[in-house]
C-alpha cells in the first residue's frame, strides 16, 4: 500500500496541475494580476513542493504509527484505523495551509495589486480543490480500510464522481 | 432641490493605451487577456474592427469546448455538440446585438454600432477562451460521471463563470466609453444570460443522445427541462428508501 500511495500522491498533484494549469494561467491574466502562465505554474508547483516537504518531514511519525498498527482482524483495528485517518487528515490539512500561505506570499509579491492577488488566489484554490477532490476520488484508495483488500485503484475508478457520491449521501441522510 | 438621476461615471483604474501593433491573432489573444480595455479603446478610436481573427478565435475555442462536451456521450455528439454550441451562441449574440446597441445608447454611451459589435465580439471571444481553459476540467468529469444532470450542472456553472468575465469586460469597457448609468446594461446582461441558458434547451440534446439532431416539436422552458430529471431522481430515491408505500 505504501508503494501504491508513493506513486499516487505525486500523480495526484501533477494531474491536478495538468488539468488546471491552463485555466489557472488564464484566470491570473483576466483577473489583472500581471502573473504569466509560466509564473502561475511555478508558484503552484512551489506551493505543492512546500506541502511535500512538510509531509516528508512528518513521515517518520506516520511510519511509527503504521508500524504500531494492530492486525486487520484485531478487535481494536477499526479504532486505530480511525485514529490514523484523523491524524493524517490533520497533517495534510496543516501542510496544505502552510503551502497556501507560501502561495499567497508569492502572489502578493508579484501581483500588480492586492485585490488582484486575492482574487487570483481564491480562484486558484477553488479550482484546484474542485478538481483535486475528483482526482482523489478516481485515484482512491490512499488510506485503505481493514475490511478491504489492498489495491492500487478501486474497481471502475472512472465510475461516478466525488460530488455525486456526497450529494447522494446527503439525499439518503435526509 | 431635485435629486440627480444620472450616476456619475466612475473613473478608470488605469490610463488606457491604444494598441499600436497590428491586431493579429496572437496580438488579440494577448490583448483579450491582459489589455481588454485597451483593445476596445483601439477599436473605438481607430474605427477598426478585427472581426475575422476574433470570430475565428471564438469558433475554434467554442469548437474545442463543444468537442469535450460531446465526449460525454460520444458517437455523433462529437460533432453535433460543437456545431450546436457555435451556431447557438452565434444566433444568441446576433439576436441580442441590436438590444445591446440600444441599451448602450440609453446608458449614455455615444459610439457607433461597429464599436458595440466589436465589444460584444470581444466579450464572446474572451469567454470562449476561458471555456477552453476549463476544457480539461470538463473532460475529467465527462469521463467520470454518467449522470447527464450532474454533468449539465457542471457545464452550466462553468458557462456562467465565463459569461461573468465577459460581462465584466463589457461593464469596464462601457465605463471607459462614457457610460452614465449601468442599469440598462445590467438588464441587457440578464436578458443575454436567459437567452444563453434557453438556447441549449431549444437545441437539445447537447449532452445526451438522440436519434434526431434537434427537437423543435416539444417546446420547453429551460427551468422545467432541468427540473424534470431532478424530480424524477428524488422520487426514485424515495421509492428506493420505502418501496412498501407503492403497495398501499
Amino acid at each position: 500500500m505504501g508503494i501504491y500511495v508513493a506513486i499516487k500522491l505525486p500523480l495526484l498533484i501533477f494531474c491536478t496541475l495538468l488539468v488546471n494549469g491552463l485555466i489557472n494561467g488564464l484566470l491570473a491574466a483576466v483577473l489583472d494580476s500581471g502573473i504569466t502562465m509560466r509564473q502561475s505554474l511555478q508558484f503552484l508547483l512551489t506551493g505543492f513542493a512546500t506541502m511535500s516537504i512538510i509531509l516528508g518531514a512528518l513521515s517518520p511519525i506516520s511510519l511509527v504509527l503504521a508500524l504500531h498498527a494492530p492486525a486487520p482482524d484485531a478487535d481494536n483495528a477499526r479504532d486505530y484505523h480511525a485514529f490514523i485517518l484523523l491524524f493524517h487528515t490533520a497533517v495534510v490539512a496543516y501542510a496544505g495551509i502552510l503551502s497556501h500561505h507560501t502561495l499567497r506570499r508569492f502572489l502578493l509579491h508579484f501581483s500588480k495589486k492586492k485585490s488582484a492577488s486575492d482574487s487570483t488566489f481564491f480562484a486558484w484554490i477553488g479550482g484546484n480543490l474542485f478538481v483535486g477532490a475528483q482526482l482523489s476520488w478516481i485515484l482512491r484508495p490512499f488510506f485503505g480500510s481493514p475490511q478491504l483488500e489492498v489495491a492500487f485503484l478501486r474497481d471502475d475508478p472512472f465510475t461516478g464522481t466525488f460530488y455525486e457520491t456526497v450529494w447522494n449521501s446527503i439525499l439518503y441522510f435526509f | 432641490m431635485a435629486k440627480a438621476s444620472i450616476e456619475k461615471p466612475s473613473t478608470p483604474a488605469k490610463p488606457v493605451t491604444l494598441i499600436d501593433e497590428p491586431l493579429t491573432f496572437s496580438c488579440l489573444l494577448n490583448a483579450l487577456l491582459k489589455r481588454p480595455i485597451d483593445l476596445i479603446a483601439t477599436i473605438h478610436t481607430k474605427q477598426t474592427l478585427p472581426w475575422k481573427p476574433l470570430l475565428l478565435l471564438s469558433i475554434i475555442c467554442l469548437g474545442i469546448f463543444g468537442l469535450v462536451i460531446g465526449a460525454f456521450s460520444g458517437a455523433e455528439q462529437l460533432w453535433r455538440a460543437p456545431a450546436k454550441i457555435i451556431l447557438g451562441l452565434s444566433f444568441g449574440a446576433l439576436i441580442c446585438l441590436p438590444s445591446l446597441y440600444i441599451f448602450s445608447c440609453l446608458s449614455g454611451i455615444d459610439v457607433k454600432f461597429q464599436t458595440v459589435f466589436g465589444l460584444l465580439l470581444c466579450a464572446i471571444s474572451l469567454l470562449s477562451l476561458l471555456l477552453v481553459g476549463f476544457a480539461p476540467v470538463v473532460w475529467l468529469f465527462s469521463t467520470s460521471s454518467g449522470s447527464t444532470l450532474f454533468f449539465g450542472f457542471i457545464c452550466t456553472v462553468l458557462w456562467l463563470i465565463c459569461l461573468g468575465f465577459g460581462f465584466k469586460l463589457i461593464g469596464k469597457a462601457s465605463q471607459h466609453l462614457g457610460m452614465t448609468s449601468s442599469l440598462h446594461l445590467k438588464v441587457w446582461m440578464a436578458v443575454f444570460t436567459l437567452v444563453t441558458l434557453q438556447l441549449p434547451t431549444t437545441l437539445r440534446p447537447i449532452i445526451g443522445r438522440s436519434d434526431n439532431i434537434l427537437n423543435f416539436s416539444e417546446k420547453k422552458f429551460f427551468l422545467s427541462h432541468w427540473l424534470e430529471p431532478v424530480e424524477a431522481d428524488t422520487s426514485d430515491n424515495e421509492d428506493a428508501r420505502d418501496p412498501s408505500d407503492k403497495n398501499q
